[in-house]
């Protein structure tokens, strides 16, 4: 039966629906079905026709048919194929016969019996979201093969099925397989040995605790978090725009696993830790960088439409959230509807909402990038007095540099081929230098920008006051600093700033005014109002409003002020490109503003004659000077400034926000109360305070005992991790089209384990499952295993897999004796020159150069800087090995097996160097016997000894290698034989896989 | 309904392919299904993941040519003559910009006319730019898209939309969803080469479809010896029988482990991986060799002359690998981004271009291989009408031109149309969404049956949008 409503409304004639069923039902359903309705799950345009509510409510252009008017129905103008952006079916146009049809329909009233069929699919279905129940632990027939309850769960399922689970594994196979699992590295031969020598019915235990207590685990399994939270330590999608302080949350992840927080614990600090209290600075501080996991993503930047920008941040929050901790697709609901999963649209927008309320992004202009939020961390106690030290040796710095610059400046003027820098000097002498007599110097500046948004002030500029006397030599001199120029409309706001000198009674003085920072291309920005006075005295003022404009140049940028070049200004002589640059605040009021000059234009002044020449020397001894003493402010500004963390705060006005219809940012429809999934009605709902996002009861809602979504995904995350494949193995989605748990029983027990007897902790549960026998079972082949469970999805083997990309490489380097012990701290090496380029006086952020330092370049692999884009150069290993896109949710990475696979470990410069290394510690370690040699190379690769064939073998290939030679040429042809042997071993599958 | 998975799913070809969650297996049942031979192609399937796959329906091409015009070429200046644009030289813009649009430097939006000449060419009398002299005598096979559409004036992002169909999102490349489509012809060679790409391997890459779908970069063309041509290919260093020596004890040691193991086909699988390493290795340099080729073929691309050369060697190689059998060649030109100086600018680049070509299209027809390869033509953008620093353009993505040729297009036409100043598209419009729709459906693919199950949902190259632009098919 096609129609499963009844007819409605007593106007319908029977005739009139019989007509509709024969006729027309047949060609919406073969016409328009498959993109508008629920069966084929799409909604074209918002279009659904397979409800009488469908087209009445019609899509984005409105109702599509008016009973009665088939010629005012959209509908019908879209099959007639009249506009060329308007045609339906868009793929061929319908017979005539059939639009005759349509026509006829609506002109009769368009009687349609059908209604809207519900939408929502039925939670009560959906397995995952069932309340988790204690299961009871099966009996067995075999009894002595469990050790615990997950073998129970395992092996009566196998029992049912007529299957037996594979021998034990041996020692080393077991040895090699959970250092690997469990700290991403291999067993050194020490290890081997004394896990070998230790007899006792514990010796295995006794090495899952060393493990789980190593730092190593956390360097490991950080990864397995970062595969689902998009980490990398740079940003954008070209990837390479320098965020300076990823690292810290790297770090803090690494510590959190380290130190066993509980996972709810950890997920609330991520998500909501700056709305949680600290006893002190230091939590304070970890509980800030906690929320770099949502701070940390692939936002594109330099989307210029910003609200564009936010709605897919918030977006990419959701679907974060969503799939890592309840394993749903909560984006599908981002434009309707999700189309099998009970999720609503009111849902999503209820969730975007909190999000909206945080501040992950921020745009201040001009130019077309947004930052990520930086917050300042609260400093930890410094040392008694450094602070007052360093402040000390910054205010003695900053005034040796305004005396060179003072100086500088002046000599800069007796050059006129050196500076195209503005500068404005008193015409006439003032009397205001009487000796002792303290005078002050008060006016109003602003920030400055030119009609090209490039050339304004930034932190670095300012205007440089000084006081000449009558031979030109300077008095005092002062260097002022208005701030960098906001892009905003009122980024010309003047504010008051005064500074004082002292006379020595050398007669008048004049004013010279310029910028602080010549050469710069920048502005040093705008002066207006300009008093010298001592005491009551006023000696000189001018507001600048005798201006005589000169040529209009244009509008200035952001505020579209008036701004001129080459003015007249009555009482100043002007020097520099065009004298004088104005900018006319309107009303008759004008103030001057500064242009630092071309870049360069010192050194590559020609000064003319003796006096210029030697002021021009001086110059350049001077600028050198300047410039030392500014990179020693930075320097100790840096000191001085709070360290920064990525991370997320809540808005000035956390609000409920609307439904953007079909996604659309720019089509805001209902507001929707800021809330949880509906879906999940058992789980407690906070309710949110007042001027808060909600973040904090979000985290709540998802570790609430009432939501059974979070431990199941996560324990089928750790069981993924530990055994390969989750026993859900669409391991980030437990929705309706997911696939069921092998073992339902075994997964409620252990997201009971997780959540209750271990108190979320995830040590605890990694143990329980590495303990049992299960874990400990070999990879062997056995037919009628495979011929009944193909996949293995009970179990019968533990199956066998590639290393990880990262834990290839820690491998080869950990086998070479290359691998630097060294942990956490920055990576991106910002220390090294020219490392970081378009720093400053750009409207684009600064970029990384891709210096990897030293110390880091042989450390593991997550201490390697990571960009935001497939990993290339030295991490090229990783994208060969099906290392995650950074910008990409990955729950279960894939294990391809590829020819650039076998090209990168046959050619790759990488695994050759790294060969090198491992023959030359190999002749050291074992310099006399060759065949000891083979079989350390086998402890430090495949972690296991060389047997006899092996041994052979490796002494035939090196033999074979060297035959033909002559006695002199055979010694280096050996040395060359080892390493190609070790270059060898790193390609053999029992290096490759663990079993 | 639910689909099963393939009772072959523990085999190889299942551990070949990327699969997230599963989905995999199902996406490609499903797409098998659809091709209504479910069966029998994944038994073709199970021997390997490139093999050949039927598509939806007869195709008009086989493969793609894309000569990516990285930077955003002058479609007034070069394929949109504007009689009005020349009249209004210096004059105001008839047009409010966008706020966002006025950016640095464009505060004197004077229109700039047109910087090269235009002539009618070949018997449909296309009016070209005189720039471009040899392309012109092609004119009668080319089908010119005038009313080009896409989404960002900011270059990363656009070329990322004209890759992949998605602004921001990591997903898969065109090259990357003709592949997984239909698979290639030639095994010992990858599906999907793109030639010297520059930066920005997200253009190039499968995303979530298997890894091997992924475009393989040729980073150099012969004219730097010493260079590898694909990443990693050879090992200079080392002698070729030690080479082999080396990797015939792996292959030793491997098939060792696999006797224990009876059969087990992911390690029989690396052992393959070993062996198709090794024959890349040897076969690929001498593809990539263009020493066999004539001296009249050479002179033909411009080879060994000073602005064509590297770019006539691009070409000629993608003549080669489609030859050969490969499905997706993309070869990059960089530096159409004129935003000052255009009329020496784009002659510069025309110079470099237009005989390369040229080349391509006479050599890929008198080969008989024009008929069922689809050649692109274009950048992620075009330019605006006015003025930016005097005497460039701004970047303008509201209408622009690209170029087809064979394949099944029509050829000596002219399709849509922009403002009488070539601003924006006004008739005929074509958004890469639609773009992308076209050149599948000439590949024989429905880009709406064209799908991949991710995360729970399947995913198309043209995402919810997309038009087959039927008009221009012959």
């Amino acid at each position: 039966m096609l129609f499963a409503g009844v007819a409605q409304g007593a106007e319908q004639s029977g005739e009139g629906i019989a007509f509709f069923e024969r006729e027309v039902a047949p060609v919406l359903k073969n016409r328009c079905f498959s993109c508008h309705s629920h069966e084929s799950g799409k909604a074209k345009g918002g279009l659904v026709l397979d409800s009488r509510s469908g087209w009445e409510t019609g899509g984005k252009s409105g109702a599509s048919i008016v009973p009665g008017d088939p010629g005012g129905s959209l509908l019908i103008k879209a099959v007639h194929y009249q506009d060329e952006d308007f045609q339906m079916p868009p793929k061929e146009k319908l017979p005539d016969a059939e639009i005759a049809l349509l026509e006829k329909w609506i002109a009769m009233g368009a009687p349609d019996p059908r209604l809207a069929k519900a939408t929502a699919p039925d939670p009560k279905k959906l397995w995952a979201l069932q309340p988790i129940r204690e299961p009871a632990v099966p009996s067995v027939r075999s009894t002595d093969w469990a050790r615990n309850e997950i073998d129970a769960f395992l092996l009566a399922r196998l029992e049912q099925a007529g299957l037996a689970p594979a021998a034990d594994a041996d020692r080393h196979t077991l040895l090699r397989r959970v250092t690997f699992d469990l700290t991403g590295l291999p067993p050194t031969p020490d290890e081997i040995a004394a896990f070998l020598n230790d007899t006792s019915p514990a010796a295995f235990e006794r090495v899952v605790d060393r493990l789980l207590g190593s730092e190593a685990f956390g360097d490991h399994w950080v990864r397995h978090w970062f595969d689902l939270s998009c980490y990398a330590d740079l940003a954008d999608i070209q990837g390479n725009v320098l965020i300076r302080d990823a690292w810290r949350y790297r770090d803090y992840v690494i510590a959190a696993l380290n130190a066993d927080k509980p996972l709810d614990r950890f997920i609330h600090e991520q998500i909501a830790g700056d709305l949680l209290p600290a006893q002190n600075a230091a939590e304070r501080r970890e509980l800030i960088i906690a929320t770099g996991y949502l701070a940390i993503g692939p936002w594109t930047l330099q989307n210029y439409i910003k609200g564009q920008l936010d709605a897919d941040v918030v977006d990419h929050q959701i679907d974060r959230i969503g799939r890592t901790f309840l394993g749903q697709t909560i984006s599908c609901a981002r434009c309707h509807d999700h189309k099998f999963d009970p999720i609503p649209t009111a849902d999503y927008y209820a969730l975007a909402g909190i999000f909206h309320s945080t501040r992950t992004t921020s745009y201040d202009g001009p130019g077309v990038w947004s930052a990520i939020t930086h917050i300042p961390l609260p400093q930890l106690e410094a040392a008694p007095g450094e602070l007052a030290q360093r402040q000390k040796a910054l205010d003695e710095t900053g005034a040796r540099r305004q005396i060179l610059q003072a100086e500088l400046t002046s000599l800069i003027l007796m050059i006129p081929s050196a500076t195209s820098a503005n500068i404005l000097t008193l015409q006439k002498g003032i009397a205001a230098n009487e000796k002792d007599r303290i005078y002050e110097v008060s006016f109003e500046s602003a920030p400055s920008v030119w009609v090209n948004a490039e050339q304004r002030t930034t932190a670095v500029d300012g205007l440089q006051i000084d006081i000449l006397r009558g031979d030109g030599s300077i008095l005092a001199g002062h260097q002022h600093k208005p701030g960098p120029w906001s892009g905003t409309k009122d980024a010309q706001q003047l504010k008051s700033a005064a500074f004082r000198y002292t006379g020595d009674g050398s007669g008048d003085v004049r004013l010279r005014i310029s910028s602080s920072t010549p050469g710069s291309g920048r502005f040093g920005g705008a002066l207006d109002d300009l008093v010298v006075s001592a005491g009551e005295d006023r000696l000189f003022a001018d507001k600048f409003d005798g201006i005589v404009p000169g040529a209009t140049t244009g509008e200035q940028a952001d505020t579209k002020f008036k701004v001129f070049s080459g003015a007249g200004v009555p009482n100043w002589e002007g020097a520099g490109i065009n004298h004088s640059h104005v900018v006319d605040l309107g009303g008759g009021d004008y103030a001057v503003q500064f242009f630092s000059g071309s870049a360069g234009s010192l050194a590559s002044a020609k000064p003319v004659s003796d006096a210029e020449k030697l002021a021009h020397t001086r110059a350049m001894e001077l600028q050198k000077e300047v410039q030392t003493l500014d990179s020693k402010i930075t320097q100790l500004n840096a000191l001085n400034a709070p360290d920064m963390a990525l991370a997320v705060r809540d808005t000035d006005s956390p609000t409920d926000g609307p439904i953007y219809k079909r996604g659309d940012f720019q089509s805001p429809g209902s507001i929707v109360r800021r809330g949880f999934l509906s879906a999940v009605p058992a789980a407690t709902r906070q309710a949110i305070p007042q001027g808060s996002s909600g973040r904090l009861q979000l985290a709540q809602w998802l570790t609430d005992p009432g939501n059974p979504l979070t431990p199941r995904v996560l324990a089928n995350r750790l069981w993924h991790h530990i055994f390969g494949k989750g026993l859900v193995r669409s391991v980030d989605y437990f929705g309706v089209h997911g696939e069921q748990p092998s073992h339902p029983d075994l997964l409620d027990f252990l997201a009971l384990r997780l959540r209750g007897d271990d108190r979320w902790s995830l040590k605890k549960s990694v143990r329980r499952m590495v303990l049992s026998r299960a874990y400990q079972m070999a990879s062997t082949p056995d037919a009628a295993a495979t011929a009944a469970d193909p996949d293995n999805r009970l179990l019968w083997q533990m199956p066998r897999r590639r290393l990880s990309a990262e834990s290839l490489r820690d491998a080869i380097l950990s086998a070479s004796g290359q691998l630097d012990p060294g942990r956490g701290g920055p990576s991106l090496g910002l220390e090294l020159p020219d490392n970081i380029s378009g720093l400053g006086g750009n409207i684009n952020p600064a970029t990384w150069a891709g210096k990897v330092p030293e110390s880091v370049s042989r450390r593991r692999t997550i201490y390697f800087p990571l960009k935001r884009e497939r990993p290339q150069g030295d991490l090229e290993i990783l994208s060969t090995f099906d290392f995650p896109h950074p910008s990409e949710i990955t729950g279960a990475r894939p294990e391809t097996t590829v020819a650039t696979q076998a090209l990168f470990l046959m050619n790759a410069p990488f695994v050759k160097t790294q060969a090198r290394h491992l023959a030359e510690r190999l002749a050291k370690e074992e310099a006399g016997d060759e065949r000891a040699r083979i079989n350390r190379l086998y402890l430090l690769t495949v972690n296991r000894p060389a047997d006899a064939g092996a041994i052979e073998t490796a002494m035939t290939f090196i033999d074979d290698c060297t035959r033909d030679l002559s006695a002199p040429a055979r010694e280096n042809a050996r040395t060359e034989a080892w390493t190609q042997l070790c270059h060898a071993v790193l390609g053999f599958n029992n290096f490759l896989f663990r079993e | 309904m639910k689909l099963s998975i393939p009772s072959a799913s523990h085999s190889r070809r299942n551990f070949l392919r990327t699969s997230a969650c599963g989905f995999g297996s199902l996406a490609l049942h499903a797409l098998l299904q659809q091709q209504g031979m479910a069966k029998q192609a994944v038994v073709s399937a199970a021997a390997s993941p490139l093999a050949t796959r039927t598509p939806h329906f007869p195709p008009r091409a086989q493969r793609v040519i894309f000569l990516f015009m990285q930077g955003g070429p002058s479609h007034m200046d070069l394929f949109d003559h504007k009689p009005l644009l020349a009249k209004g030289s210096g004059g105001v813009l008839p047009y409010k910009l966008p706020g966002i649009e006025a950016t640095v430097g464009l505060e004197n939006t004077r229109l700039l006319g047109p910087v090269s000449g235009f002539k009618h060419h070949g018997q449909s009398g296309l009016f070209m730019s005189d720039m471009l002299p040899l392309m012109g005598r092609h004119a009668d096979d080319l089908c010119i898209l005038r009313a080009m559409q896409a989404d960002s004036p900011n270059h990363p992002v656009a070329v990322r939309q004209l890759h992949t169909g998605n602004l921001f999102d990591v997903v898969p490349s065109m090259g990357s969803w003709l592949s997984y489509g239909l698979g290639t012809e030639n095994q010992q060679l990858p599906s999907y080469v793109t030639i010297l790409p520059g930066e920005g391997e997200r253009n190039y890459s499968s995303a979530f479809l298997p890894a091997i779908h992924q475009g393989t970069a040729i980073q150099d063309v012969g004219s730097k010896p010493g260079q590898s041509p694909i990443r990693n290919l050879t090992d200079r260093d080392i002698p070729g029988e030690v080479q082999r020596r080396r990797l015939d004890l792996i292959q030793t040691m491997n098939r060792r482990q696999l006797d224990r193991l009876q059969t087990d086909q992911q390690m029989e699988g690396v052992i393959e991986s070993f062996e198709l390493a090794f024959r890349m290795q040897t076969e690929t340099p001498r593809l990539v060799d263009l020493a066999s080729e004539s001296k009249a073929t050479l002179d033909l691309y411009g080879i060994g002359q000073a602005p064509t050369d590297q770019f006539g060697r691009q070409c000629l190689l993608a003549r080669r690998l489609a030859e050969a059998g490969v499905r997706f060649v993309q070869v990059t030109l960089d530096g159409w981004d004129h935003h000052s100086g255009i009329a020496g600018g784009l002659k510069n680049l025309c110079a470099q271009c237009d005989k390369p070509v040229a080349g391509l299209l006479t050599d890929m027809k008198s080969r008989g291989l024009l008929e069922d390869t689809l050649i692109l033509w274009g950048g992620e953008f075009g330019r605006t009408p006015h003025a930016q620093n005097g005497d460039g353009r701004e970047h303008n993505q509201h209408g622009f031109t690209m170029w087809m040729a064979g394949g099944g297009v029509k050829g000596g036409i002219t399709h849509g149309a922009t403002d009488d100043f070539g601003y924006h598209a006004v008739a005929g419009r074509v958004h890469i969404n639609d773009l992308h729709a076209t050149m599948l459906h000439l590949l024989g693919l429905d880009h709406e049956r064209l799908t991949f199950e991710h995360h729970g949902r399947p995913f198309r190259l043209t995402d919810v949008a997309g038009k087959v632009v039927r008009e221009i098919i012959a």
